[in-house]
Order: C-alpha cells, then structure tokens, then sequence
C-alpha cells in the first residue's frame, strides 16, 4: 500500500490524501487518511497530483538520427564539430 | 532521412526508440503511441521489428501502442499494401494513415478507404496525419470525418497535424468542424513540430490548426511532442510541459482557464483518443499512474515547466525529475 499525504488534487486546489492498494489501484482518496503497518508514505505537502501524461504522436523510430546525420557529415568531410552520438548515451 | 531509413536494423532503431521512450516517461508521460514508417525504404520491416523490441524492454514502465505508419503513401510506393499488412500482422495496434502524401486526389480518397478496410480488419483504431499543409485544396479531413461516420468508427480515429482547415474559407471549415464533432474525430495539433518544420513555401508558417474553434465546438482536441532529435526536428525532450507551453502560445491560450484546456490536451483528452474506452484519472478502482508535480495549478506547472518528484505508473514509484536553478 501506498499513501499520499496532502495532494492538492488535479491542482483544483482541493487537498486530500490518496491511498493506494498493493494492485496498483486507488482505494481511497478523502482528507485524513491513516497509514496501517507496511504503508509507504509520500508528503505531497500541497504539490498537485494529476494522472501521468499521454502522449499519442510520435515518431521514435526516427528518435536521435540528427545526431546520427551530424556524425556522418563529420566523417565525409574529414572534421570533429564535437557533437557526441546521443544514440550512445 | 531516406537515406538513413534503408540503414535501419531492428537493433539501431530498437536502441534510440528505447531511449526517447524512457525521455518521455521521465517527464511523467506512462502512455505513449508511436508511428513507425512502413514504406519500400525498409522493406524488411527493421522499424516495426525494432520497435518491437523497445516496446517489450519497456513494458514496465509505459504502455505503447504502434501504429503502422505509411509515410511515403500507398498508391505512389507501391508495395506498400502488403507492408501495412505484414506490420499489422507483426504487432502494430493502430493503422496510420498519410493521405497527402499521395500524387492524386482519387489516390488521397482510395489511400483513406484502405485504411478504413485495414482497421476493420484487425479491429484497430486509427491515427492518420492529415492534411499537413497550408494547401486549402488538401481535403482529406472531411472525407475521414464522412469515412468515420459511415463505417461507425466514432471515437476511433484520429487526425494528425490538420492544418490544411486553418487556410480553408470559413463556411467550408465550419461545415468541416460540425462533421468532426458529429464523427466524433480526435485532432492531435502537435503545435511544436509543425511551428518549425520549414517545408513550405513563403510565408514560412507552417500553420497550427484551428485549435479554439474546435474546443469551442466539442471536439476533442489534443497534443503531442511528435517527434525527438530527427530531420524533422532538432529539438524536443518529450516533456509534455514544454510542448504544452508551445501549445498555449500557439492557441493564444493565456488565462488560467484556457491553460487548464491545454492541460486536459495533455492528459485526460488524451487519454480519450489513446483509448476510447479507458478508465482514466484519480478514481477509486482506476490504475493509479500519477504524476506529483512541484507548482500550485496548472498553469503554474506549464510556466515554470515544474518538477515531478514521483512519478507512479500502477501504484509504483518509477522515476522522478526535478528542475532546478539557483544563484550562487
């Protein structure tokens, strides 16, 4: 179990504590929420909990080629312009 | 960029797709959906195989659908039917689609049929770059729209990019707009990229879509970083925030109410186009993905692009950033 202390919930500016079941699941969310034995606690101390980001358009087939690009106009033209291979990192 | 495609081997493309995707679960992003090109440039398939690989050494950590993606066209890289095929066959969850990339305005129509067939086929949901131009003659927007009512797929498509509608005169548009509310279409503006991707004739803007009148009119409007450190784009970080501040300058959205809109784009609007039928947000019995983000509103987060100490994908504590800067 998990509980998050103090969340200003979806930045709405409503703060209430969240807990967490071992699934992965909100069980509860209300404004006093007591730790049992084995709970984990985060002090959100007012910061916003909001749901993670989704992000439906990308391209990471292409991901980090310019670097790539870069690397191999480098080589064709004899220099070093310093660029590290992000592709490597 | 062709060029480097006919390189790709599933390991190369499996290596840089891995670390984009753990870029963007850092800043807090746990549901992502990626292209991947299926043209004649890659005949074997390297991308799709490649991204295969990267979705299952991150499978912890994110949840990423694949939509097979014909950048080149359909009719005009012939080939490329069968391609689609095999990648859906392979894997990919979401058929993409590119309509303007063909020569034709038939072969426009044809390519967004074959689309259509190709999602009732497997079932699948479907992400199509559509008209992407500042080309007012680019139409494929409404013809999806009409497409997705006719085939029922309401809530399953989206449109990428669409900036074609901003040229168009306003009665045109309008008439479009009330199909794709009526279709109940998704419009991914990705006003990032298309702010600096220099493919046009002068004027060199490249457009954004009609981002408020569609929020206004009830579409589903969202946004997306599309591309990290490409031809396309040399920039990009996959932090929602900073696509998202691009996004609010783009729509001119700038009061703390419209900042919450442009929020919503990135999450639980979003999450409607990732998964139509999704349980999504801070409920109980819901999967507990949450960000704890470091600012007091929404739009504080986007100014200041705020820090997230926990990051929790199910319930797990999975990763963390912090922004910092300090006089010394």
């Amino acid at each position: 179990m998990l509980l998050i202390k103090k969340a200003n919930i979806n930045g709405t500016g409503t703060i209430a504590d969240i807990l967490i079941d071992e699934n992965g699941k909100y069980k509860e969310i209300s404004e006093n929420i007591t730790a049992s034995d084995g709970t984990k606690v985060i002090e959100a101390n007012s910061m916003m909990a909001c749901p993670t980001f989704v992000n439906t358009h990308m391209h990471f087939d292409k991901a980090y080629t310019s670097e790539l690009w870069q690397k191999e106009l480098d080589l064709q033209y004899g220099r070093d312009s310093g660029g590290r291979d992000l592709c490597d990192a | 960029m062709h060029e480097r495609i006919r390189k790709y081997t599933p390991e190369d493309v499996a290596r840089r797709a891995e670390r984009a995707i753990r870029d963007c679960v850092m800043y807090g992003t746990t549901k992502l959906r990626s292209n991947i090109d299926i043209s004649m440039l890659d005949p074997n398939l390297n991308a799709v195989k490649g991204l295969l690989l990267a979705k299952e050494a991150t499978k912890d950590i994110c949840d990423l659908q694949l939509v097979a993606f014909p950048q080149e066209g359909i009719y005009c890289d012939p080939g490329t039917d069968k391609l689609m095929e095999e990648a859906m066959e392979m894997g990919c969850d979401v058929v993409g689609g590119m309509p303007a990339a063909e020569l034709l305005d038939e072969h426009a129509r044809a390519h967004v049929d074959f689309v259509f067939d190709m999602a009732e086929k497997y079932h699948a949901l479907i992400d199509m770059h559509i008209d992407q131009s500042k080309d007012m003659f680019d139409r494929s927007l409404e013809y999806t729209a009409w497409k997705t009512m006719e085939r029922g797929w309401q809530g399953r498509v989206t449109g990428g990019h669409c900036t074609s509608i901003t040229y168009q005169n306003q009665s045109h548009a309008i008439k479009v707009m009330k199909m794709l509310k009526n279709a109940d279409v998704n419009i991914c503006a990705n006003t990032q990229t298309m702010a600096i991707m220099g493919i046009d004739q002068e004027p060199r803007t490249r457009g954004v879509t009609r981002i408020r009148e569609m929020v206004d009119m009830g579409i589903n409007v969202i946004t997306a970083q599309d591309t990290i450190c490409d031809g396309f784009h040399l920039y990009g970080t996959g932090d929602p925030l900073d696509y998202g501040l691009v996004g609010c300058y783009c729509a001119q959205y700038n009061t703390p109410e419209t900042a919450r809109i442009m929020w919503d784009m990135l999450t639980s609007r979003s999450a409607r186009a990732f998964d139509p039928d999704a349980k999504y947000g801070i409920q109980i019995g819901n999967d507990a993905d949450l960000n704890i983000v470091d600012a007091p509103s929404v739009h504080e987060a986007i100014r200041i692009r705020a820090s997230h100490p926990y990051i929790l994908r199910r319930g797990k504590v999975i990763a963390g950033f912090e922004r910092k800067a300090a006089m010394l």
